[in-house]
């Protein structure tokens, strides 16, 4: 017995060199001193290791089977889901009892509060990536605009060209090396994380406030840096780190603890507040806050109610306001309300439409859904090429977005080189307008397009006047923008994908104005505006592929409620066409990531599906009254979150699929504090409830970084004591019965957002538990006209 | 560029209607002294404005309207005041209660806009000393002299309509050059030039572009350029050939899912 305890506390000190081969010597060791370790464990040492993750399948070939990254059909085993169920333990009770209703309307007018705060700081992170991409790429583009000037007359053209390539490539290394070697989660446009996280699905460091930083350093860089990227996603993203942050009145990476808001530091309450964050983030990027609340609908609808939206959107209002009243200032109109949100599409309030037009809308809708889903069709196939050949090696992703920069300098200014497009300067041109080889008094137009950023650009291409482009030079740079935007999306820098595709979208909706203005010369209803807003949300639609947020965004962007039902329809053409190839490109990168997104519906046609064939079984059960070597043994071996607790002595009534008779639940944080506190049986007078409090704060306090069990330290003595599991388990979870379907299983997982879901016979023994993974494994995909069904596979943890 | 709306010459024929039947409304008039002195005030602002439009259309092509009308403008602007502002010993603005917010035409002021909104989008301000003054800025002057200059040098080298001679690119350069670079200076010291200017400027330039066909449109390729472009065009492809021949896939292990159906079936678990 000396030496087993000796073996676990080298275990539980940490240091597992070899982690397969302890987890095996525990087993043998613990199954023939320890009857009652998991259900199987009775029959023989190898059926107690089949509890553990190493064991190889009784019907497959005992070699591991491996599979490639990069592919649509396994989730991976890393990601855990987040306890949006909170436990139904006595410490609540306690907890309620104690406090009363006063307690509850303190933290109901905190939760207001908090929401407010999350609305001005959300503010505050987009004038800080307006003004300081507003500031550096005025030094940038003023600077390369003199150049040009003064080297066409002494034909040094390649300085400011060689100066552009540098520009970018500095402004895109800052933010590819932040971005690969700091925080990598802040790569992309955040939006598929913060959907993933509202789903229930916890992404490591994705709401933290490194990851906020290097996203709004990451972002400016990249929007300065030249490349075909927006600043929207990332604002999304932003918003919800700045409200997780808030909400929690404290900060782990910091080491500051304010001693305020404690209660609620939960996932449940975290994940609210969270939505709020984007919403507020939607509404900061486009100045659209009722398209910010749908958005936090769309995304993380399942867990929704009534008052939680009132609050999101007064938070999105707030946004909006602080957003509008400080950038105002900085613009010079003091007080006025005037600039609403970052991305102002610039008022279309005076466009009409006719009936007749609706058909042409809806064409370009479902061109917009061809060119989207070809976008992501190559996107995909190129975020593979990424995963497997240059993710393994860091520098590469760097090189490789540097290459982007560099090589998006060369296509801009070889199009200004090349392409003689001049206008003539108007009253009001371009803030930068460059002549090159331009007569004097013109400018040249892809100047003007290249010569600013891409936000500014989606501006021109909406509102410059007829005629201010060719032909032939507009559909140019749509062929040459729509790949570089292709090519960029996906690289290890921050940056969004909304204004790259409404820019690619606006330049051939204008291409498509400019064909029906050629085809009816005399029509006054085909108005150049018009067909670019709808051709960047066609285009915007078929990549993304949102639905009602991105129509209601749109509307609030342009300012024209009465253009809503032709956006709408372009959007539904859009999507439809788009899905009939693939999935949206944030779907894309989730799958490809393996993260275990929950959808929205149970997969059709499965209702012979049993909850005991989703099941894992055997489950890993703890009893009412466990011995901390047990508990610690199970916690370093296995990777599982949540154990039902049984009754004791029950353990092993029904031989083989029972597992005892269920009592509760209890999550391996839970187990991570009562050891870390060393709440033991034994030691009971020292941490009797009366003198020393056992509150729910003792498990808030180390929210939301759990200590490893590798990190606590236990005597031997310590290890041979017991814990009473039952006054912190959750004492009534949620259960399903074996014969249960897989939809109804299905629906209760995802409309109550749960983490664990104990199966359960007829007389209330456990006999498997269903987790997000099971679930998950069936998949339907309903493309190119056919419908298909596939079990994913869950590759390891690594 | 400046347009006249229809609109605005709607509102000129309504002035001119109006002065015309002002006097009709006489006989309604119970006092007749006030009522003929806004009258007068009334028919010396139909004829102001008048001429002002006649002055400002007269001037459209090529633009000259700052400089040549300015003085009707602040005839305008004053006929305009004494209605509003005048007031009679009492301290009542007689004329405006009795001439203005009578009716929803507004046609005094309707006209008036007009012609404010005409100046300000000509920023014709900038031409002259101060609000009110006729005197044109010594910048304004140069120009023009500069644009004489430059203009009776082009109409030397005239062989025919709208034919020119060919040296008149090398014998006018410099003065175009000069004029060129005098007006890119004025704009960077103010934002709005005033439209007589910038219209001769850019009548110029058309000149020399098009018609003249002074410029060097003929480049030289720049081989730098040309070089280093098609380098980094190039890297790419060089990059991600590399990255597919010296990179091996990673692969990643597969979970052994546990599931109940393995454990129900015992004979294949022997294999162990």
């Amino acid at each position: 017995m000396v030496s087993l305890q000796g073996r676990i506390d080298s275990l539980s000190d940490g240091l597992l060199e070899n982690e397969e081969e302890k987890i095996v010597t525990e087993g043998h060791v613990l199954a023939s001193h320890d009857l009652c370790d998991s259900c199987d464990s009775t029959s023989s040492a190898y059926r107690r290791r089949a509890a553990s993750i190493e064991w190889p399948p009784r019907k497959q070939p005992r070699t591991v089977e491996t599979v490639e990254v990069g592919c649509l059909n396994v989730i991976s085993g890393k990601y855990e889901s987040l306890d949006y169920d909170v436990p139904d333990s006595d410490l609540l009770l306690d907890e309620e009892r104690n406090s009363g209703l006063k307690y509850e309307t303190k933290k109901n007018i905190s939760r207001w509060i908090v929401f407010m705060f999350i609305g001005v700081f959300t503010a505050g992170i987009g004038i800080l990536l307006d003004v300081g991409i507003d500031q550096l790429s005025e030094i940038k583009y003023g600077t390369l605009k003199s150049y040009v000037d003064r080297c066409v007359e002494d034909n040094c053209l390649y300085i400011p060209y060689l100066m552009w390539v540098a520009f970018n490539v500095a402004f895109v290394l800052v933010s590819s090396l932040l971005v690969t070697y700091v925080e990598p989660i802040a790569a992309g446009s955040g939006i598929p994380q913060v959907k993933c996280y509202l789903n229930g699905v916890k992404i490591p460091r994705v709401v933290r406030i490194k990851t906020l930083l290097v996203k709004v350093v990451g972002v400016i860089c990249s929007v300065v840096g030249g490349l075909a990227v927006g600043k929207e996603g990332p604002m999304i993203h932003s918003g919800s780190v700045v409200a997780a942050g808030i909400s929690q009145g404290k900060s782990t990476t910091l080491g500051k603890d304010f001693k305020i808001l404690d209660f609620f530091r939960e996932d449940h309450e975290k994940r609210d507040f969270v939505s709020g964050g984007a919403a507020a983030g939607v509404a900061a990027a486009f100045g659209a806050p009722v398209g910010g609340v749908l958005f936090s609908l769309e995304e993380g609808t399942s867990f929704w109610n009534q008052s939680l939206t009132w609050r999101v959107f007064l938070c999105a209002m707030i946004c909006t306001f602080t957003l509008n009243g400080i950038l105002s200032l900085y613009h010079g109109f003091t007080g006025q309300q005037w600039y609403a949100g970052l991305l102002s599409f610039g008022k279309f309030p005076e466009v009409s439409y006719f009936w007749y037009e609706l058909p042409i809308y809806m064409m370009m809708g479902l061109i917009g859904g061809l060119l989207g889903s070809l976008f992501n069709y190559i996107n995909y196939h190129l975020t593979v090429f990424r995963m497997r050949y240059i993710n393994k090696r860091l520098w590469m992703k760097v090189v490789e977005a540097l290459l982007v920069a560099a090589t998006t300098a060369t296509v801009g200014f070889s199009m200004i080189y090349f392409l003689n497009d001049c206008r003539p300067l108007g009253q009001d041109p371009t803030k930068f307008p460059t002549q090159v080889f331009c007569g004097d008094g013109e400018y040249n137009a892809l100047g003007a397009l290249w010569f600013q950023t891409p936000e500014t650009s989606v501006r021109s291409l909406f509102h410059d006047p007829a005629g201010s482009h060719k032909v032939s030079s507009l559909s140019l740079f749509f062929i040459l923008y729509y790949l570089l935007s292709v090519w960029t999306y996906g690289l290890s820098v921050s940056a969004g994908i909304f204004i790259p595709s409404l820019l690619t979208g606006a330049a051939w909706g204008r291409l498509t104005g400019m064909g029906l203005m050629w085809l009816f010369p005399d029509m006054d209803w085909v108005d150049l505006r018009k067909y670019a807003l709808v051709g960047a949300a066609a285009q915007l639609g078929g990549v993304v592929r949102m639905t009602i947020s991105l129509t209601v965004i749109l509307i609030e962007a342009t300012g024209n409620i009465a253009f809503g039902l032709p956006l709408m329809l372009t959007l539904i053409c859009a999507k439809w066409m788009g899905d009939f190839f693939n999935e949206g490109i944030y779907d894309i990168h989730i799958m490809l990531s393996g993260v275990p997104l929950l959808p929205w519906e149970p997969p059709p046609l499965s209702h012979d599906v049993y909850a005991s064939e989703i099941m894992s079984h055997p489950v890993v059960v703890l009893r009412a009254v466990e011995r901390v070597a047990r508990i610690v043994q199970i916690l370093s071996a296995e990777t599982h979150n949540g154990f039902p607790v049984v009754d004791v002595g029950y353990e092993h009534q029904d031989e083989g699929i029972a597992c005892g008779k269920l009592r509760g639940l209890i999550l391996r944080h839970q187990l991570i504090v009562l050891l870390q506190n060393k709440i033991f049986n034994e030691f009971s007078d020292l941490w009797n409830p009366k003198t020393n409090d056992i509150t729910l704060k003792m498990f808030r306090d180390e929210y939301p970084r759990y200590k490893h069990i590798q990190d606590i330290s236990l005597s031997p003595g310590e290890m041979r004591c017991t814990i009473d599991l039952r006054p912190f388990m959750n004492s009534s979870p949620y259960v399903v019965i074996h014969s249960m379907t897989l939809p109804r299983v299905f629906r209760i997982f995802r409309a109550l957002g749960l983490r664990h879901l104990p199966v359960v016979d007829d007389t209330n023994q456990v006999v498997g538990m269903v987790t997000r993974k099971d679930l998950v494994r069936y998949r339907v995909n309903h493309h190119n006209g056919k419908m298909t069904r596939e079990e994913l596979k869950i590759s390891e943890k690594i | 560029m400046i347009y006249f709306k229809p609109v605005g010459i709607f509102v000129i024929i309504f002035l001119f209607y109006s002065s015309e039947s002002s006097s009709l409304s006489q006989t309604f008039g119970e006092s007749a002294n006030n009522q003929t002195n806004c009258t007068v005030l009334l028919e010396s602002y139909a004829d102001a404005s008048a001429s002002f439009t006649f002055c400002a259309v007269n001037h459209a092509r090529p633009i000259r309207i700052c400089e040549k009308c300015v003085t009707l403008y602040h005839d305008v602007y004053e006929a305009h005041y004494n209605i509003v502002q005048v007031e009679d010993g009492k301290g009542n603005k007689k004329c405006k209660e009795q001439l203005m917010n009578l009716d929803r035409l507004e046609v005094i002021e309707d006209g008036y806009n007009y012609i404010e909104g005409l100046w300000d989008r000509a920023s014709c301000k900038s031409c002259f000393e101060s609000k009110n003054s006729t005197m044109l800025t010594n910048n304004t002057i140069n120009f023009m002299n500069m644009l004489n200059v430059t203009h009776e040098c082009f109409n030397e080298h005239k062989v025919d309509d709208d034919k020119y001679d060919k040296t008149v690119c090398k014998d006018c350069e410099t003065k175009y050059c000069d004029m060129n670079k005098f007006y890119d200076s004025l704009k960077t010291e103010q934002d709005n030039l005033c439209m007589d200017v910038v219209d001769s400027m850019n009548i110029t330039r058309m000149m020399w572009n098009d018609k003249l066909h002074c410029k060097d449109k003929t480049r030289k390729p720049d081989v730098v350029f040309l070089a280093v472009s098609s380098t980094v065009a190039a890297l790419p492809v060089l990059f991600y050939l590399g990255a597919k021949l010296f990179t091996t896939v990673i692969r990643n292990q597969l979970q052994m899912q546990k599931r109940l159906a393995e454990v129900l079936r015992p004979s294949t678990s022997a294999a162990t």
